[in-house]
């Protein structure tokens, strides 16, 4: 058997590294991506992994000759869910995040102030998911707004979707939009991230809002950059 | 075992809408979220549907995990709660039950419902685990005394990185190569074993 050439031999050590959680940044990307698109990196990586359960215990063999197929069976439904994206680091290290030139939508961070001129504000625990080809944000927002009784507004983790960042052959096709209810809880993530076409969607409502009895003196929403120190 | 921090990047990767670092994490844990379905459900197939809806539960939940427990652990409680509400759905099944009831007896302790369902687990296949498990072991203690330790020390006893190069007393880049190392020698006596031509690819 020849040996393998230098570059199939970096990746393993760096596939290795990433078994021990010593990546992070740009090479954690990159060793995902270089998975993902490389067969021989997920036999490496699925060795490695049964080889530290082996060696902790024996019936943690299972069948492994099944195991490509139990991946490719996950990975199917996987395509079929929306990309989850709930970061819990604030925005600004997103926005540095280079994504190789695909163009990507910028993610501002907005408090929604707690007040209850949020008519049209979505209540505490309703998670808009968007997709390609489906609801655009601003439908998104007047969904949420129908959906949402005129309350105190809570912060909370949205899940929005869009265009995976790592598109290869088994890219997560985002589908048809649904929305979730997500249950509500004291803000621990205070942050939430929003299109920033949203943005312009409640700036055009904001003169609507002006002359109702629901205006706040000021001028109802604002968009703040905000951020809760993480418990 | 739980690798708390080998996880943290990738959960937070997967948070981050990299679906790929999802699946990284479900070739790492398939092996243990199915030996503990295996304890609650007899049927191999069931036991990896199951295993499947588990992982995808957890995907869609990714957002309320908040790094409070492990990764492994939370993923524990979504595969017992899964395997419950599966049972639970084939308990009220009458198709199930019936056929069920005609075949159990009193004395009987797995459920009615595990009677009807059938270990799909040949003689062969069990045989070709335990001769991976032995290839694994005897492939560790080939190794040379600097490898044998360094993986030892990193799989079993869970050391960081920084800690081995302590107890051995060499750099930190040294442990990562002896480690990596180590690896792939165990892996090359493994991978003939596991390929088969005729399954699924990689």
């Amino acid at each position: 058997m020849t040996a393998p050439a230098p570059d199939a031999d970096d990746a393993r050590q760096t596939l290795s590294d990433l078994v021990d959680g010593r990546l992070d940044g740009a090479a954690l990307r990159q060793a995902c991506d270089n998975w993902a698109a490389d067969a021989e990196m997920r036999r490496s990586w699925h060795a490695y992994q049964l080889i530290g359960d082996v060696m902790r215990s024996d019936d943690l063999v299972g069948r492994p000759q099944r195991d490509a197929a139990f991946l490719a069976a996950v990975r199917e439904r996987l395509a079929r869910e929306p990309v989850v994206l709930a970061p819990t680091q604030p925005a600004a290290a997103l926005a540095v995040a280079p994504t190789a030139g695909r163009p990507h939508r910028v993610a501002r961070q907005i408090w929604w102030p707690m007040t209850a001129a949020a008519g049209f504000v979505a209540v505490a625990g309703v998670l808009v998911v968007l997709g390609q080809g489906g609801v655009s944000p601003d439908e998104a927002a007047l969904l949420a707004a129908r959906q949402a009784a005129p309350a105190v507004v809570l912060p909370v983790a949205a899940q929005v979707a869009r265009q995976d960042v790592n598109q290869g052959a088994n890219a997560g096709q985002v589908p048809v939009t649904q929305a979730t209810l997500v249950s509500s809880s004291p803000p621990v993530n205070a942050q939430m991230l929003r299109d920033a076409r949203v943005d312009d969607y409640l700036r055009a409502h904001r003169e609507t809002l002006a002359g109702s009895p629901a205006a706040l003196p000021g001028g109802g929403l604002r968009s703040v950059d905000f951020t809760v120190p993480q418990r | 075992m739980t690798d708390t921090d080998a996880d943290a990047q990738l959960v937070e990767r997967v948070k981050r809408g990299d679906k790929h670092a999802f699946e990284l994490l479900v070739v790492k844990y398939q092996r243990r979220i199915e030996r503990l379905i295996g304890r609650m459900v007899r049927d191999t197939d069931l036991v990896a549907d199951i295993a499947q809806e588990s992982f995808i539960r957890a995907y869609r939940a990714m957002p309320q995990f908040r790094g409070d427990s492990a990764f492994y652990t939370w993923l524990y409680r979504i595969a017992v709660n899964t395997a419950k509400k599966t049972l639970g759905q084939l308990q009220r099944d009458p198709l199930v039950t019936e056929a069920a009831r005609a075949r159990s007896g009193d004395d009987d302790e797995t459920s009615p419902v595990e009677n009807e369902l059938s270990d799909s687990a040949t003689p062969e296949a069990l045989l070709a685990s335990k001769q991976i498990a032995q290839a694994v072991n005897a492939a560790v203690e080939a190794l040379s005394e600097d490898l044998r330790q360094a993986i030892t020390l990193r799989e079993i006893e869970g050391l960081s990185y920084e800690e081995i190069a302590e107890v051995m007393n060499c750099p930190i880049g040294t442990v990562r190569s002896r480690i990596f190392r180590a690896r792939e020698a165990i892996a090359s006596r493994l991978r003939p074993m596991l390929d088969r031509h005729d399954g699924a690819r990689w």
